[in-house]
């Protein structure tokens, strides 16, 4: 797998972002350029596989319209993972809203997009992503960012909100469960 | 699939795959893993899983055009600071009425004096409270408000250059 570039923690974003500010609009493009495959792979893992394009750019505009409110705790591109999560968050809700049956819980959502996925799985890559497919969204979100991204368990707690342990159990247990599903 | 009892290990695996393992445990990984099938398959599972998430190259050129440009910090931008500017709105415009109260004392008089005298209506929380007396008394008080000047203003004449008058 090609990443344009690895960004987690990388000091060379903070000098793009003061250049930008500065207003060298290269550095903006610099920044997408290095960021914009991680979030567009954590989008499609987590289930936006219609319009993760959308929601990567959503993201970008977000960050870059609020860019004052990033104090550089955590790397830029953790900052954008947990952007990214939150408007993955709202529109989960959002859809949760629309359909008037019955409310089905984040887990139940979780098996039911399996469940279908699993049907069309024939390849390994398919039965791979459905197996992902079967966890609930926070593990999900923990084992993308751990496993695709190479994320610490430091850096995930920050951009899921949660504890290191957290993040560690939700890694393990997302780990049991996709062998689990792959060995039936 | 039979999993390694060595946790930490095990927590490293993906590290391995992004090149991200400290100096100082990847030998001990290394030879962990030549002796552990279970991590060696376990690794495996994970690049499998690593692979499964390629995604299609991401039109990079629409997002770049599509952010906003850069405002800078605004002044009011830190609640802090607004707050802050809210203080000495209210202290400063306290101080400045009041010393111009000091210097013209017929002032503080003039304001009583101002609301005692202006025509009052007395309203409820709503016209739903009203009954229809207390709203035909109002319609009467609306009535006689004059919103008009009590005179018309003075014609002013401005002489024409060269009218000889």
């Amino acid at each position: 797998m090609t990443d344009r570039v690895r960004g987690a923690g990388d000091p060379q974003d903070a000098e793009l972002l003061t250049r930008w500010k500065a207003g060298d609009q290269r550095a903006a493009s610099m920044l997408v350029e290095r960021h914009a495959d991680a979030l567009a792979r954590f989008a499609f893992s987590c289930g936006a596989r219609d319009d993760s394009d959308e929601l990567v750019q959503d993201t970008f505009v977000r960050a870059f319209a609020s860019l004052d409110g990033f104090r550089g705790d955590s790397s830029f591109r953790t900052w954008l993972f947990t952007i990214e999560r939150r408007l993955l968050l709202d529109r989960r809700r959002a859809e949760k809203r629309r359909p008037p049956s019955v409310e089905v819980s984040e887990d139940a959502a979780a098996t039911e997009y399996d469940a279908l996925d699993g049907l069309v799985a024939g390849e390994s890559a398919e039965q791979v992503r459905a197996a992902v497919g079967t966890l609930t969204p926070t593990q999900r979100e923990v084992f993308v960012l751990r496993v695709t991204e190479g994320l610490s368990y430091k850096e995930i707690a920050e951009a899921v909100g949660s504890t290191e342990g957290a993040a560690r159990v939700h890694y393990h247990n997302a780990l049991r469960g996709i062998k689990e599903f792959l060995d039936d | 699939m039979i999993e390694c009892s060595n946790g930490d290990m095990r927590d490293l695996l993906p590290d391995l795959m992004h090149g991200r393992v400290p100096d100082g445990q990847r030998l001990a990984l290394d030879a962990h893993l030549d002796g552990c099938a279970a991590c060696r398959a376990e690794l495996a599972l994970l690049q499998r899983v690593r692979e499964a998430a390629r995604v299609p190259r991401v039109d990079t050129d629409r997002i770049v055009s599509a952010l906003p440009p850069y405002r800078g910090r605004t002044f009011l931008a830190s609640p802090m600071l607004r707050v802050a500017a809210a203080v000495v709105l209210v202290v400063g415009g306290s101080s400045l009425f009041l010393r111009a109260a000091d210097r013209e004392p017929k002032l503080l008089d003039t304001i009583a004096q101002a609301s005692a005298t202006a025509p009052v209506l007395l309203l409820g929380e709503s016209f739903q409270d009203l009954s229809d007396t207390d709203l035909e008394a109002l319609a009467e008080e609306l009535g006689g408000l004059d919103g008009m000047l009590s005179e018309e203003p003075e014609e002013i004449m401005v002489p024409l250059e060269g009218s000889g008058s």
